[in-house]
């Protein structure tokens, strides 16, 4: 074989190998402790049916620390009301450092004689589950990631990834499709989520550089990044 | 018929037929216990559950939009919202214009020229479902309520909170349509009524007409075929409070509405599916709701109304339990406190 033609060959399988890195890695938000952000959401009046929306309450997140969370190391991520710290609805997200996956939620909330009780969330590490807020008021809402950029930006079809999530009630498991698909975006991905939940399907925009979805679209809420980088 | 039994038991043909036989009988033995493998699966064979909330939801008027009863009163009873607007005209020097808002056409909630069933039995079954029963009149700052005055205050300041929504809204009467699955349907039933003791709402009409009912109990039987592997036939009637009732009245009017649906249910013995049987497919809940006392109304309905008044008139005071604000009230001082509060320790998690 002639120097060109090894050339050549080389070329091509590093130009293949990267090419597979760029694919295998993807898009992931990069989180690092003590980073916080704040997310502005509506959620949908029931009356009427209408397309109207509640005045917008503010989210912060905040990435409280890096631990060990089942085995499993993970992102702490602390969710409080912005502008009423001391409110009752929080959530404390427990999400792998190597793909964000969600390992265990808890969510916060006040229960009938107005003290807060916490419900406890831990995912089993067998299902391919996105974190789906459920019941939660706030929309914490995440892809599986990584997004890889597999077609070109304009084309029609995006990548596709059938998960599901479980709830488990008297001793019965009923496990919902959740349907999710991505298309890459001049800035980074939209991500939609066909859930059997109560915020039914979710739409989220995804940019390259901000720590969370910088729109977010459901049957239920709207949302919207308003600070963090 | 003697000839062809016969001639079906024919040594030869039996013979070339017995594989098949085998086969068949040892699918009945096996698949029943395929499916219930690895999990211990509530709905092998037949069976039945039932489960019921301690206390019923209450049964109130729906207060039609096209009558106006809480614009313009009824027979021996002023406009609540009058009262209302009298009442904290009286404890605090300004009147608050709970009536002249409910009374403006524009608002949607007063509209005599609009459809029959259009009215407040979200407000009702929300109210119903998260708040006491108004038993008794009384009189606050000099204004009388009655009980249908206290629970036209709740149902009207329960027109908008939070809740938990499940299926589709539908304007047609096409059975294929995004309404609730009767796989989730079940799961909330179970989650909610058995589990939690919570209650729920549903949409009880398909089409286009809303007609909410909260729901307090059910009673389910299910039925599994051999030859029918991953999938259970299940009947369940549904018990719902009614709003068909005087604005007076007080306790519970109930009725019952029963489903018949098919689950699907993996070798793992998890459901993962359902359709709603023929006999339901036009007439099944349009959507569920759970109301959630998470998040304060935010004066998207009658923002006249304020709940800390209505619940001076409905519980003489701050309420002490449910309250749409309480997840709002300031108790703890950090967000640190509000986990201790409930149980978690933020070392744990956070140091």
């Amino acid at each position: 074989m002639n120097r060109g033609w090894t050339w050549v060959i080389v070329m091509a399988m590093v130009l293949f190998m990267a090419g597979m890195a760029d694919c295998s890695e993807g898009f992931r938000p990069v989180w690092q402790v003590g980073q916080t952000w704040t997310v502005e959401t509506s959620y949908k009046r029931l009356a009427d049916g209408s397309e109207a929306w509640t005045t917008p309450v503010r989210w912060q997140f905040a990435v409280r620390a890096e631990k060990e969370i089942d085995g499993i190391d993970c992102y702490v991520v602390h969710v409080t009301a912005a502008d009423l710290p001391e409110a009752k609805t929080q959530a404390v997200l427990c999400l792998a450092v190597s793909d964000l996956r969600p390992v265990q939620v808890i969510d916060v909330a006040a229960g009938p004689d107005g003290r807060a009780e916490a419900t406890t969330r831990r995912l089993d590490g067998e299902r391919l589950t996105p974190l789906l807020s459920g019941e939660s008021a706030i929309p914490y809402d995440l892809p599986l990631f990584p997004l890889a950029a597999e077609t070109r930006e304009g084309e029609a079809t995006g990548a596709l990834v059938d998960g599901e999530s479980a709830n488990t009630a008297d001793g019965l498991t009923f496990v919902d499709a959740v349907q999710q698909s991505w298309q890459p975006t001049a800035t980074g991905f939209e991500v939609t989520l066909r859930t059997a939940g109560p915020l039914g399907t979710i739409i989220q925009t995804w940019e390259t550089g901000r720590p969370w979805a910088t729109r977010l679209t459901s049957d239920a809420v709207r949302c919207t990044l308003v600070a963090g980088q | 018929m003697i000839r062809f039994i016969s001639a079906f038991l024919n040594p030869d043909r039996f013979t070339r037929l017995f594989p098949l036989f085998f086969a068949l009988a040892l699918l009945a033995v096996i698949a029943p216990m395929a499916e219930a493998r690895g999990d211990a699966l509530r709905l092998q064979g037949d069976g039945s559950d039932k489960a019921f909330l301690p206390v019923k939801p209450w049964s109130g008027y729906w207060w039609s939009r096209k009558e106006g009863k809480l614009v313009k009163g009824w027979a021996g009873n002023e406009s609540p919202l009058k009262k209302y607007d009298r009442f904290v005209q009286n404890r605090t020097g300004r009147n608050p214009g709970a009536h002249a808002w409910e009374a403006d056409p524009r608002h949607g909630h007063f509209d005599p020229t609009g459809p029959g069933w259009a009215g407040h039995c979200n407000g009702w079954s929300a109210a119903a479902v998260m708040e006491p029963e108004p038993r008794t009149p009384v009189t606050v700052d000099g204004v009388e309520f009655t009980t249908a005055d206290q629970k036209a205050l709740l149902s009207e300041m329960w027109m908008d909170c939070r809740t938990l929504f499940y299926g589709k809204r539908k304007d047609t009467s096409t059975p294929f349509s995004l309404d609730i699955y009767p796989n989730v349907f079940h799961r909330l039933l179970v989650e909610n009524i058995k589990q939690k003791k919570r209650g729920m709402v549903a949409d009880t009409s398909f089409n286009r007409q809303v007609w909410n009912y909260p729901i307090f109990g059910y009673e389910t039987q299910w039925k599994r075929r051999w030859w029918l592997p991953g999938m259970v036939h299940v009947t369940t009637t549904v018990y719902f409070a009614d709003d068909g009732v005087k604005p007076e009245f007080l306790g519970t009017k109930t009725f019952t509405k029963t489903y018949h649906y098919v689950l699907q249910v993996n070798g793992r013995g998890e459901i993962t599916g359902g359709v709603w049987d023929p006999r339901s497919l036009w007439d099944h809940p349009d959507f569920v709701w759970i109301p959630t006392a998470d998040s304060p109304a935010q004066g998207g309905e009658n923002p006249k109304l304020t709940p800390a008044l209505v619940y001076a008139i409905t519980r003489g005071g701050a309420a002490p339990g449910v309250s749409m604000s309480l997840a709002m009230a300031p108790a703890p001082a950090s967000p640190e406190d509000v986990l201790r509060e409930a149980g978690i320790d933020p070392d744990v998690y956070f140091r």
